[in-house]
Protein backbone atom coordinates (compact mmCIF):
# COMPACT_ATOMS: atom_id res chain seq x y z
CA UNK A 1 0.00 0.00 0.00
CA UNK A 2 1.29 3.06 -1.06
CA UNK A 3 1.00 6.93 0.82
CA UNK A 4 -1.70 7.79 -1.72
CA UNK A 5 -3.68 4.56 -1.29
CA UNK A 6 -3.62 5.00 2.17
CA UNK A 7 -4.64 8.37 3.13
CA UNK A 8 -8.12 7.87 0.91
CA UNK A 9 -8.62 4.95 3.41
CA UNK A 10 -7.61 7.29 6.64
CA UNK A 11 -11.48 7.93 7.46
CA UNK A 12 -12.31 4.11 6.99
CA UNK A 13 -9.84 3.18 8.97
CA UNK A 14 -10.59 5.52 11.44
CA UNK A 15 -13.95 4.62 11.03
CA UNK A 16 -13.09 0.50 11.58
CA UNK A 17 -14.78 0.29 7.67
CA UNK A 18 -12.53 -1.83 6.70
CA UNK A 19 -11.50 -5.38 6.24
CA UNK A 20 -9.20 -6.85 8.53
CA UNK A 21 -6.83 -7.44 5.99
CA UNK A 22 -6.88 -3.97 4.79
CA UNK A 23 -6.78 -2.67 8.34
CA UNK A 24 -3.42 -5.01 9.00
CA UNK A 25 -1.63 -2.83 5.81
CA UNK A 26 -2.88 0.23 6.84
CA UNK A 27 -1.01 -0.45 10.36
CA UNK A 28 2.08 -1.93 9.24
CA UNK A 29 2.15 0.90 6.63
CA UNK A 30 1.28 3.97 9.24
CA UNK A 31 3.76 2.49 11.46
CA UNK A 32 6.97 3.22 9.29
CA UNK A 33 5.47 6.81 7.88
CA UNK A 34 4.83 9.59 9.73
CA UNK A 35 3.58 11.86 7.43
CA UNK A 36 0.40 9.30 6.86
CA UNK A 37 0.94 9.19 10.70
CA UNK A 38 0.37 12.92 11.18
CA UNK A 39 -2.69 13.16 7.83
CA UNK A 40 -4.55 10.50 10.52
CA UNK A 41 -4.24 12.81 13.58
CA UNK A 42 -6.03 15.46 11.30
CA UNK A 43 -8.57 13.62 10.10
CA UNK A 44 -9.43 12.11 13.52
CA UNK A 45 -9.01 15.87 15.14
CA UNK A 46 -11.27 16.89 12.42
CA UNK A 47 -13.94 14.44 13.16
CA UNK A 48 -14.11 14.87 16.62
CA UNK A 49 -14.19 18.96 16.22
CA UNK A 50 -17.34 18.50 13.65
CA UNK A 51 -19.21 16.17 16.04
CA UNK A 52 -18.23 18.45 19.03
CA UNK A 53 -19.04 21.50 17.53
CA UNK A 54 -22.85 21.97 17.33
CA UNK A 55 -25.25 21.57 20.05
CA UNK A 56 -28.74 20.55 19.70
CA UNK A 57 -31.36 22.59 21.89
CA UNK A 58 -32.40 20.78 24.42
CA UNK A 59 -36.50 20.78 24.16
CA UNK A 60 -38.84 20.30 27.05
CA UNK A 61 -41.21 17.23 26.51
CA UNK A 62 -44.47 19.58 26.27
CA UNK A 63 -42.95 20.99 22.82
CA UNK A 64 -42.58 17.71 21.78
CA UNK A 65 -45.99 16.79 22.74
CA UNK A 66 -47.62 19.73 21.07
CA UNK A 67 -45.26 18.99 18.03
CA UNK A 68 -47.54 15.71 17.51
CA UNK A 69 -50.58 17.30 18.37
CA UNK A 70 -49.64 19.67 15.49
CA UNK A 71 -48.87 17.35 12.53
CA UNK A 72 -51.95 15.87 13.03
CA UNK A 73 -53.91 18.20 13.43
CA UNK A 74 -52.31 19.60 9.99
CA UNK A 75 -52.78 15.87 8.55
CA UNK A 76 -56.70 16.36 9.66
CA UNK A 77 -56.92 20.11 7.70
CA UNK A 78 -55.41 18.26 4.27
CA UNK A 79 -57.79 15.57 5.04
CA UNK A 80 -60.58 17.93 5.04
CA UNK A 81 -59.59 19.62 1.78
CA UNK A 82 -59.45 16.19 0.16
CA UNK A 83 -61.18 13.83 1.39
CA UNK A 84 -59.57 10.91 -0.50
CA UNK A 85 -56.43 10.28 2.34
CA UNK A 86 -54.14 9.10 -0.47
CA UNK A 87 -54.05 8.80 -4.12
CA UNK A 88 -52.74 5.62 -5.75
CA UNK A 89 -49.21 4.95 -6.98
CA UNK A 90 -49.62 5.42 -10.54
CA UNK A 91 -48.18 3.81 -13.09
CA UNK A 92 -50.42 2.85 -16.37
CA UNK A 93 -48.99 2.42 -19.19
CA UNK A 94 -50.22 6.02 -21.10
CA UNK A 95 -51.19 6.58 -24.48
CA UNK A 96 -47.54 8.40 -25.95
CA UNK A 97 -49.56 10.58 -28.12
CA UNK A 98 -48.49 14.34 -29.31
CA UNK A 99 -48.55 16.19 -25.95
CA UNK A 100 -45.94 13.52 -24.55
CA UNK A 101 -43.96 13.74 -27.35
CA UNK A 102 -43.58 17.09 -27.12
CA UNK A 103 -42.80 17.72 -23.50
CA UNK A 104 -40.21 15.21 -23.90
CA UNK A 105 -38.80 17.46 -26.61
CA UNK A 106 -38.92 19.78 -24.53
CA UNK A 107 -37.49 18.50 -21.78
CA UNK A 108 -34.79 17.09 -23.03
CA UNK A 109 -34.27 20.31 -25.16
CA UNK A 110 -33.52 21.75 -21.62
CA UNK A 111 -31.99 19.33 -19.89
CA UNK A 112 -29.18 19.32 -22.79
CA UNK A 113 -29.27 23.23 -22.81
CA UNK A 114 -28.47 23.21 -19.35
CA UNK A 115 -26.10 20.39 -19.74
CA UNK A 116 -24.42 22.51 -22.48
CA UNK A 117 -24.20 25.32 -20.16
CA UNK A 118 -22.38 23.49 -17.42
CA UNK A 119 -25.30 24.42 -14.95
CA UNK A 120 -25.60 20.46 -14.23
CA UNK A 121 -23.34 17.94 -14.22
CA UNK A 122 -25.94 15.16 -13.94
CA UNK A 123 -25.10 14.30 -17.50
CA UNK A 124 -21.69 12.66 -16.07
CA UNK A 125 -23.35 11.13 -13.09
CA UNK A 126 -25.59 8.02 -14.70
CA UNK A 127 -24.89 6.10 -11.97
CA UNK A 128 -28.59 5.90 -11.27
CA UNK A 129 -29.66 4.37 -14.84
CA UNK A 130 -26.87 2.20 -13.88
CA UNK A 131 -27.43 1.30 -10.57
CA UNK A 132 -31.20 0.12 -11.56
CA UNK A 133 -29.85 -1.13 -14.72
CA UNK A 134 -27.66 -3.49 -12.70
CA UNK A 135 -29.88 -4.50 -10.40
CA UNK A 136 -32.42 -5.80 -12.93
CA UNK A 137 -29.68 -7.86 -14.92
CA UNK A 138 -31.34 -5.65 -17.70
CA UNK A 139 -28.79 -4.42 -20.34
CA UNK A 140 -30.62 -1.20 -20.93
CA UNK A 141 -30.25 0.71 -24.46
CA UNK A 142 -28.90 4.17 -23.76
CA UNK A 143 -28.92 5.96 -26.79
CA UNK A 144 -27.02 9.55 -26.32
CA UNK A 145 -29.35 12.67 -24.85
CA UNK A 146 -28.02 14.78 -27.48
CA UNK A 147 -28.90 12.60 -30.15
CA UNK A 148 -32.38 12.30 -28.39
CA UNK A 149 -32.60 16.07 -28.42
CA UNK A 150 -31.16 16.57 -32.22
CA UNK A 151 -33.67 14.02 -33.53
CA UNK A 152 -36.77 15.95 -31.40
CA UNK A 153 -35.52 19.01 -32.57
CA UNK A 154 -35.63 18.06 -36.21
CA UNK A 155 -39.29 16.33 -35.87
CA UNK A 156 -40.49 16.08 -32.66
CA UNK A 157 -43.66 14.06 -33.92
CA UNK A 158 -41.53 11.53 -36.10
CA UNK A 159 -39.60 10.34 -33.35
CA UNK A 160 -42.24 8.85 -31.08
CA UNK A 161 -41.17 5.57 -32.25
CA UNK A 162 -37.92 6.44 -30.95
CA UNK A 163 -39.26 7.63 -27.23
CA UNK A 164 -41.88 4.43 -27.64
CA UNK A 165 -38.97 1.94 -28.00
CA UNK A 166 -37.15 3.49 -24.96
CA UNK A 167 -40.17 2.93 -23.00
CA UNK A 168 -40.76 -0.52 -23.82
CA UNK A 169 -36.96 -1.60 -22.67
CA UNK A 170 -37.94 0.33 -19.24
CA UNK A 171 -39.09 -2.77 -16.76
CA UNK A 172 -42.05 -1.40 -14.46
CA UNK A 173 -39.79 -1.99 -11.49
CA UNK A 174 -37.05 0.13 -13.09
CA UNK A 175 -39.49 2.91 -13.44
CA UNK A 176 -40.18 2.47 -10.03
CA UNK A 177 -36.96 2.54 -8.53
CA UNK A 178 -36.20 5.75 -10.40
CA UNK A 179 -39.24 7.53 -9.74
CA UNK A 180 -40.40 6.64 -6.49
CA UNK A 181 -38.53 9.66 -4.48
CA UNK A 182 -38.87 12.15 -7.14
CA UNK A 183 -42.55 11.82 -7.40
CA UNK A 184 -42.85 12.66 -3.84
CA UNK A 185 -40.24 15.47 -4.44
CA UNK A 186 -42.91 16.49 -7.08
CA UNK A 187 -45.65 16.59 -5.11
CA UNK A 188 -44.10 18.00 -2.05
CA UNK A 189 -43.10 21.11 -3.96
CA UNK A 190 -45.78 21.45 -6.41
CA UNK A 191 -43.44 22.72 -8.92
CA UNK A 192 -40.83 21.33 -10.36
CA UNK A 193 -36.99 21.45 -9.59
CA UNK A 194 -34.80 21.33 -12.68
CA UNK A 195 -31.72 21.26 -9.93
CA UNK A 196 -32.91 17.78 -8.60
CA UNK A 197 -33.22 16.33 -12.14
CA UNK A 198 -30.80 13.59 -13.30
CA UNK A 199 -30.32 14.45 -16.67
CA UNK A 200 -30.36 11.30 -17.98
CA UNK A 201 -33.16 10.14 -20.98
CA UNK A 202 -34.31 7.28 -18.55
CA UNK A 203 -35.20 10.01 -15.68
CA UNK A 204 -36.96 11.79 -18.64
CA UNK A 205 -39.16 8.86 -19.78
CA UNK A 206 -40.09 7.60 -16.19
CA UNK A 207 -41.13 11.10 -15.38
CA UNK A 208 -43.28 11.74 -18.10
CA UNK A 209 -44.85 8.14 -17.61
CA UNK A 210 -46.04 8.61 -14.13
CA UNK A 211 -46.94 12.41 -14.75
CA UNK A 212 -50.83 13.41 -14.22
CA UNK A 213 -52.18 16.23 -16.28
CA UNK A 214 -51.55 18.25 -13.75
CA UNK A 215 -48.42 17.56 -13.04
CA UNK A 216 -47.29 18.16 -16.82
CA UNK A 217 -48.77 21.42 -16.99
CA UNK A 218 -46.59 22.74 -13.95
CA UNK A 219 -43.42 21.23 -15.44
CA UNK A 220 -44.56 22.60 -19.12
CA UNK A 221 -44.99 25.79 -17.76
CA UNK A 222 -41.25 25.77 -15.36
CA UNK A 223 -40.47 24.34 -18.82
CA UNK A 224 -41.20 27.40 -20.98
CA UNK A 225 -39.70 30.02 -18.23
CA UNK A 226 -36.58 28.46 -18.55
CA UNK A 227 -36.52 28.74 -22.03
CA UNK B 1 -55.72 0.42 25.32
CA UNK B 2 -55.52 0.82 21.06
CA UNK B 3 -52.72 3.29 21.97
CA UNK B 4 -50.53 0.40 24.54
CA UNK B 5 -50.73 -2.16 21.87
CA UNK B 6 -49.46 0.55 19.19
CA UNK B 7 -46.64 0.54 20.91
CA UNK B 8 -45.82 -3.09 20.30
CA UNK B 9 -46.14 -2.92 16.23
CA UNK B 10 -43.44 -2.50 14.13
CA UNK B 11 -43.35 0.27 11.90
CA UNK B 12 -44.10 -1.74 8.85
CA UNK B 13 -47.46 -2.89 10.79
CA UNK B 14 -48.38 0.38 11.99
CA UNK B 15 -47.98 1.72 8.21
CA UNK B 16 -50.30 -1.07 7.60
CA UNK B 17 -53.02 0.32 9.83
CA UNK B 18 -52.60 4.31 8.68
CA UNK B 19 -53.29 2.60 4.80
CA UNK B 20 -56.77 1.67 6.19
CA UNK B 21 -57.63 4.33 7.81
CA UNK B 22 -56.01 4.09 11.17
CA UNK B 23 -54.65 7.64 12.66
CA UNK B 24 -53.40 6.49 15.60
CA UNK B 25 -51.48 4.02 14.14
CA UNK B 26 -49.71 7.35 12.38
CA UNK B 27 -49.83 9.31 15.28
CA UNK B 28 -47.54 6.38 16.81
CA UNK B 29 -45.08 6.43 14.10
CA UNK B 30 -44.71 10.44 14.10
CA UNK B 31 -43.92 9.89 18.25
CA UNK B 32 -41.32 7.59 17.17
CA UNK B 33 -39.25 9.28 14.59
CA UNK B 34 -40.34 13.50 15.68
CA UNK B 35 -36.85 13.80 17.31
CA UNK B 36 -34.99 12.49 14.76
CA UNK B 37 -36.22 13.87 12.15
CA UNK B 38 -36.55 17.20 14.37
CA UNK B 39 -32.77 17.42 14.95
CA UNK B 40 -31.73 16.25 10.93
CA UNK B 41 -33.74 19.32 9.63
CA UNK B 42 -31.92 21.55 12.97
CA UNK B 43 -28.78 20.59 11.98
CA UNK B 44 -29.05 21.06 8.29
CA UNK B 45 -31.06 24.88 8.62
CA UNK B 46 -29.45 25.56 12.07
CA UNK B 47 -32.49 27.25 12.90
CA UNK B 48 -35.08 26.49 15.13
CA UNK B 49 -38.28 27.76 13.72
CA UNK B 50 -37.12 26.87 10.49
CA UNK B 51 -36.42 23.01 11.70
CA UNK B 52 -39.92 23.03 13.27
CA UNK B 53 -41.88 23.42 10.04
CA UNK B 54 -39.54 21.15 8.06
CA UNK B 55 -39.89 18.94 10.27
CA UNK B 56 -43.71 19.22 10.91
CA UNK B 57 -44.22 18.87 7.03
CA UNK B 58 -41.82 15.82 6.73
CA UNK B 59 -44.74 14.16 8.42
CA UNK B 60 -47.50 15.53 6.80
CA UNK B 61 -45.62 14.91 3.26
CA UNK B 62 -45.13 11.03 4.62
CA UNK B 63 -48.62 10.67 5.45
CA UNK B 64 -49.79 11.85 1.80
CA UNK B 65 -47.47 9.46 0.22
CA UNK B 66 -47.35 6.69 1.85
CA UNK B 67 -49.86 4.51 -0.01
CA UNK B 68 -46.52 4.70 -2.68
CA UNK B 69 -44.01 4.00 0.18
CA UNK B 70 -43.13 0.33 -0.80
CA UNK B 71 -41.52 -0.92 2.33
CA UNK B 72 -38.02 -1.58 0.08
CA UNK B 73 -36.49 0.29 2.58
CA UNK B 74 -36.80 0.99 6.30
CA UNK B 75 -39.52 3.65 7.31
CA UNK B 76 -37.10 6.10 8.64
CA UNK B 77 -34.88 6.33 5.58
CA UNK B 78 -37.40 6.96 3.57
CA UNK B 79 -38.79 9.73 6.40
CA UNK B 80 -35.17 11.02 6.54
CA UNK B 81 -35.08 11.35 2.70
CA UNK B 82 -38.46 13.61 2.76
CA UNK B 83 -36.39 15.31 5.70
CA UNK B 84 -33.48 16.00 3.69
CA UNK B 85 -35.33 16.93 -0.03
CA UNK B 86 -37.55 19.49 2.10
CA UNK B 87 -33.96 20.96 4.19
CA UNK B 88 -32.06 21.42 0.62
CA UNK B 89 -35.14 22.67 -1.09
CA UNK B 90 -35.68 25.57 2.06
CA UNK B 91 -31.85 26.30 2.10
CA UNK B 92 -31.84 26.65 -2.04
CA UNK B 93 -34.78 29.09 -1.16
CA UNK B 94 -33.39 30.59 1.37
CA UNK B 95 -29.67 30.81 -0.28
CA UNK B 96 -29.37 34.59 -0.26
CA UNK B 97 -30.84 35.19 3.46
CA UNK B 98 -27.87 35.06 6.46
CA UNK B 99 -29.99 33.43 9.34
CA UNK B 100 -28.41 34.55 12.42
CA UNK B 101 -28.83 31.37 15.38
CA UNK B 102 -29.63 33.22 18.55
CA UNK B 103 -27.92 30.22 20.61
CA UNK B 104 -24.49 30.96 19.55
CA UNK B 105 -24.59 34.39 20.03
CA UNK B 106 -26.16 33.87 23.78
CA UNK B 107 -23.45 30.95 24.29
CA UNK B 108 -20.74 33.90 23.19
CA UNK B 109 -22.17 36.47 25.56
CA UNK B 110 -22.28 33.63 28.56
CA UNK B 111 -18.64 32.64 28.22
CA UNK B 112 -17.48 33.68 31.09
CA UNK B 113 -13.44 32.36 30.86
CA UNK B 114 -10.97 33.00 27.87
CA UNK B 115 -10.82 29.67 27.41
CA UNK B 116 -14.43 28.79 26.84
CA UNK B 117 -14.55 32.04 24.47
CA UNK B 118 -11.60 29.94 22.92
CA UNK B 119 -13.03 26.63 22.81
CA UNK B 120 -16.60 28.33 21.32
CA UNK B 121 -14.35 30.11 18.48
CA UNK B 122 -13.51 27.14 17.45
CA UNK B 123 -16.78 25.82 17.32
CA UNK B 124 -18.10 28.31 15.31
CA UNK B 125 -15.13 28.25 13.03
CA UNK B 126 -15.99 24.57 12.64
CA UNK B 127 -19.55 25.26 12.24
CA UNK B 128 -18.94 27.73 9.86
CA UNK B 129 -16.83 25.61 7.36
CA UNK B 130 -19.65 22.82 7.74
CA UNK B 131 -21.59 25.75 6.29
CA UNK B 132 -19.84 26.18 3.36
CA UNK B 133 -19.49 22.95 2.11
CA UNK B 134 -21.08 21.54 -0.91
CA UNK B 135 -24.34 20.93 0.09
CA UNK B 136 -24.81 16.87 -0.77
CA UNK B 137 -21.13 16.89 1.54
CA UNK B 138 -22.57 18.93 4.08
CA UNK B 139 -25.80 16.85 4.68
CA UNK B 140 -22.89 13.76 3.94
CA UNK B 141 -21.34 14.66 7.19
CA UNK B 142 -24.28 15.76 9.11
CA UNK B 143 -26.21 12.10 8.41
CA UNK B 144 -22.80 10.44 9.27
CA UNK B 145 -21.07 11.94 11.94
CA UNK B 146 -24.26 13.10 13.79
CA UNK B 147 -26.93 10.63 13.01
CA UNK B 148 -24.32 7.91 12.87
CA UNK B 149 -26.02 6.44 9.76
CA UNK B 150 -23.64 4.06 7.23
CA UNK B 151 -22.47 4.69 3.87
CA UNK B 152 -25.42 2.20 2.65
CA UNK B 153 -28.23 4.13 4.37
CA UNK B 154 -27.02 7.97 3.71
CA UNK B 155 -26.95 6.37 0.05
CA UNK B 156 -30.59 5.33 0.43
CA UNK B 157 -31.38 8.44 2.04
CA UNK B 158 -29.73 10.69 -0.55
CA UNK B 159 -30.83 8.28 -3.71
CA UNK B 160 -27.04 7.32 -4.68
CA UNK B 161 -24.64 5.02 -5.08
CA UNK B 162 -22.29 4.39 -2.04
CA UNK B 163 -19.37 5.23 -3.85
CA UNK B 164 -21.07 8.95 -4.18
CA UNK B 165 -21.34 8.99 -0.54
CA UNK B 166 -18.27 8.15 0.12
CA UNK B 167 -16.24 10.33 -1.64
CA UNK B 168 -18.53 12.78 -0.83
CA UNK B 169 -17.75 11.76 2.76
CA UNK B 170 -14.21 11.86 1.96
CA UNK B 171 -13.77 15.32 0.09
CA UNK B 172 -15.95 16.80 2.84
CA UNK B 173 -13.26 15.98 5.80
CA UNK B 174 -10.37 16.84 3.46
CA UNK B 175 -12.03 20.13 2.96
CA UNK B 176 -12.88 20.55 6.59
CA UNK B 177 -9.52 19.82 7.67
CA UNK B 178 -8.04 22.51 5.23
CA UNK B 179 -10.57 25.05 6.44
CA UNK B 180 -9.50 24.49 10.15
CA UNK B 181 -5.42 24.36 9.06
CA UNK B 182 -5.93 27.92 7.63
CA UNK B 183 -7.48 28.80 10.40
CA UNK B 184 -5.11 27.92 12.84
CA UNK B 185 -2.30 28.85 10.27
CA UNK B 186 -3.92 32.37 10.47
CA UNK B 187 -4.52 33.01 14.04
CA UNK B 188 -0.56 31.89 14.40
CA UNK B 189 0.34 34.78 11.83
CA UNK B 190 -1.86 37.29 13.70
CA UNK B 191 0.17 35.99 17.45
CA UNK B 192 3.21 36.76 15.70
Amino acid sequence: MNCEDVRTKLIDYYEGELDKKEQNLMEIHLRGCGRCLVELDQVIHTLELVLHSFSVPELPEVFWSQFTVNVMNSIRKEKEKSPVPFQRFRLPRIEFGFANVALAALLLLVLGFLGYRGYIDFFKDRHLTEKVAQKQEVQVQKPEVNVLVKMLQEDPQSDENVLNSILDGMTLDKVEDIIDYELVLLEMNSVFDMSDVDGTEAYVESLLKNLDEKEKEILLSKLHNMI
Amino acid sequence: MQEYRLLKKTDFELIDLVTVGNELAFEELVNRYKKAVYYLAFRIVRNHEDAVDLSQDTFLKAYQSLKKFRKKSSFHTWLYRITVNLCINHLRRNRDKVKVELEDLHAVMQATTLEVLEFKELQDTVNEAIERLPEKQKVTVILRVYHGFSHKEISQILHCSVGTVKANYFHAIRNLRDFMKAYVSNKEEIKE
